[in-house]
């Protein structure tokens, strides 16, 4: 118990280290351990901000989406809904295919696509996910009339400012700011 | 000093030499999607160790800059994708999270062959 007290007063990655150990706890099966296992993933949970389980549409179907500025964000959110050959969310980010591009992928329906290991054309396109500081690829989507959400929290700016608007661009953006639009 | 990152350039866009004469160099590693490659000075990128920091030199086709400012994603930028942004503008706090600023200026020539070196 001493244990889990210390991992609950640290909080943070504290909590998620603990909810690693909570594992092995649940299956030596006391319970007060398990109690207590409870409480810190619980925690751990908060810490890592998971998004809520929400299930996929139908194979073959799309869903909308809506997809809010981050409290440090820019913009007025936009409504994203992939449509047969033109579903693609295309992830343009460093270290693979960015959970903000896996979550809008997973709601919609829409395939989360990797910028930089394959190809693909803009009108396959829905929307195009960045973790772009402001100067290039912040532009060259909304120049290409590709829906652009940026992980950072970049306002308009760069050589190709004149092209990003409220229409087609919105940053700032976690997993938690997209939500699902009944229609 | 010690050569934190070297490259070679590739090819240079269409649009990058635009904003080349704005004062703004924007690479990225070969891997970068097609649609980046006319605003973007292409490089055989090799994922560095070490962080850029203010003070170290950047040296292209054998000018040397300083680094002034760093911003917050600017080494993400670079380890992850190849890809740095710099401005001769010579501030310490850069103007945007991804950029490098450095001394000079105005931006040196640049053409695939170019040699880029970063040292501290």
């Amino acid at each position: 118990m001493a244990l889990f007290d210390r991992f609950k007063k640290n909080g943070g990655d504290a909590a998620k280290e603990a909810a690693e150990k909570v594992e092995d706890a649940a299956e030596s099966a006391s319970e007060a351990v398990q109690e207590a296992a409870s409480e810190v993933a619980e925690e751990a949970t908060e810490a890592v901000e998971a998004a809520a389980p929400v299930e996929a549409p139908d194979p073959g179907t799309y869903r909308k989406v809506h997809i809010s500025p981050g409290a440090r964000g820019w913009g007025n959110g936009l409504d994203v809904k992939p449509e047969a050959g033109k579903d693609l969310v295309y992830s343009v980010t460093g270290g693979g295919i960015h959970p903000v591009a896996q979550r809008i992928a997973d709601l919609t329906g829409g395939k989360a696509f990797d910028g930089f290991k394959s190809k693909a054309d803009f009108h396959e396109i829905a929307v195009a996910v960045i973790d772009c500081g402001g100067t290039a690829r912040i532009g060259v989507y909304p120049m290409k009339g590709v829906p652009t959400v940026d992980i950072h929290g970049a306002s308009p700016a760069g050589p190709l400012m004149r092209f990003i608007n409220e229409e087609n661009f919105v940053s700032g953006v976690g997993v938690n700011d997209i939500t699902v639009v009944d229609e | 000093m010690t050569v934190k990152y070297e490259t070679t350039v590739t090819s240079v866009g269409s649009m990058a030499v635009e904003f080349a004469a704005e004062g703004i160099l924007v690479f990225f590693g070969t891997d970068a999607p097609e649609e980046l490659h006319d605003f973007a000075i292409l490089h055989e990128h090799t994922p560095n160790d070490d962080d850029v920091v203010s003070g170290d030199i950047l040296e292209i086709g054998g000018v040397e800059f300083t680094v002034t400012g760093v911003g917050d994603v600017a080494n993400d930028n670079l380890r992850n994708l190849g890809h740095l942004v710099v401005k001769f503008n010579g501030l310490t706090e850069t103007e945007l999270p991804g950029e490098v600023s450095v001394t000079g200026g105005t931006a040196p020539g640049i053409e695939p062959g170019t040699l880029i070196r970063i040292k501290g």
